[in-house]
């Protein structure tokens, strides 16, 4: 089954999503309008974007610190929480156990991400995934 | 912290104050740009998120090379398409590029958080 | 426009081109070699992470005229290093001016 609908099946879970590197790729399931996919979608790449150079950069200065390569982010807002892990996302309300599930599902479905991430999105899209790393 | 001051930095189009988490506190905007009180505050937060990053830079490079001379930090830009953002502590500019000064933007910024 | 014209602006330590991948093509400067290659590899991982920043605030203010970001500066006490496009310098404030510094490494981008 695809990710996003295993992810659909948690109670609890408002959408889910997969995103390429570049913002305007996506697919997802769930009570979102394309719009808001469209900019979950780019807010997503510009989040991983960010957290994956901050590792990078943190790794360098504090070598086998363990948090690199990146595997994903969270976001824990008042009442409903993002949560990203490799190039697939997901919105959900903050009820008890909601997000250590979809974090379950998240990790065993998506894998570990062992090449730099930036790199494993850009696959998504196909290309040469070097030279379109700006 | 005296916005006018700010707002005579060469190529301004507005000159804004925030909190250290990045909350807008005050602004002035020149008439006739896209600039509200919004677009401040979200750029104050962008703002203050890769200033903690440079910091973060700075401190790493310092003691990684030994190389001295960035910490405190005194400012950070963020060079755009046609705007730039000159910020530091708790105060910013908005420039043109095509005005832009950027060693009288950082000054002025200083002369404003101090 | 070499990389040497714009090291021998007043102020300017070291130079540096880089790749998208942050690995060093060129770089110029009284700073050693190793040095170089982690100031462009930063500048690189900064960049993308400011081009990001830089998105997501123009996505939220639909604000034009700020993306793609061209680059940033970081003016530290004593030093500062500015990046353009695929180009950082690492400069000394006493003597540099960052007006003239930053045109020459814009002007050098577009080369």
């Amino acid at each position: 089954m695809h990710i996003a609908k295993q992810l659909m099946a948690i109670p609890g879970v408002i959408a889910a999503g997969e995103y390429a590197y570049r913002g305007d790729r996506y697919t997802y399931e769930g009570g979102l309008t394309d719009e808001q996919a469209r900019m979950a979608s780019i807010l997503c790449r510009a989040n991983t974007l960010n957290v994956s150079m901050q590792a990078e950069m943190f790794s360098s200065f504090a070598e086998h610190c363990g948090c690199r390569p990146l595997q994903g982010w969270i976001v824990r807002g008042k009442q409903l929480s993002v949560c990203a892990v490799g190039n697939f996302f997901c919105l959900l309300e903050n009820r008890q156990g909601v997000l250590n599930d979809v974090m379950t599902v998240m990790r065993a479905k998506v894998g570990d991400i062992s090449d730099n991430v930036m790199q494993v999105m850009y696959s998504k899209i196909g290309g040469d995934v070097t030279e379109q790393l700006v | 912290m005296d916005l006018a001051k700010l707002m005579e930095v060469p190529g301004v189009m507005a000159a804004f104050t925030y909190t250290d988490k990045g909350d807008l506190t005050g602004q002035m905007i020149k008439e006739g740009n896209e600039l509200t009180p919004q677009v401040l505050d979200l750029l104050a937060h962008t703002c203050v998120a890769n200033m903690a990053v440079a910091t973060m830079e700075a401190r790493g490079w310092e003691a990684l090379t030994g190389q001295k001379g960035f910490e405190p930090l005194q400012g950070f830009s963020l060079v755009g398409l046609d705007w730039s953002a000159v910020v530091n502590g708790n105060c910013g500019v908005v420039v043109k590029n095509r005005d832009a000064d950027y060693e009288a933007a950082f000054a002025a910024i200083s002369a404003c958080t101090a | 426009m070499s990389l040497k014209r714009i090291l021998v602006l007043d102020g300017v330590i070291a130079v540096c081109r880089f790749q998208d991948d942050g690995t060093i093509l060129e770089g110029e400067g009284v700073i050693p070699a190793e040095m170089q290659g982690r100031l462009a590899q930063f500048a690189q991982w900064y960049r993308r992470m400011v081009a990001g920043n830089t998105d997501l605030f123009s996505l939220f203010s639909q604000m034009r005229g700020w993306t793609p970001a061209k680059g940033w500066i970081v003016h530290g006490a004593n030093m500062t290093v500015c990046n353009v496009a695929n180009l950082v310098a690492m400069v000394d404030n006493r003597e540099a001016s960052l007006n003239e510094i930053m045109a020459a490494l814009e002007h050098a981008s577009h080369e």
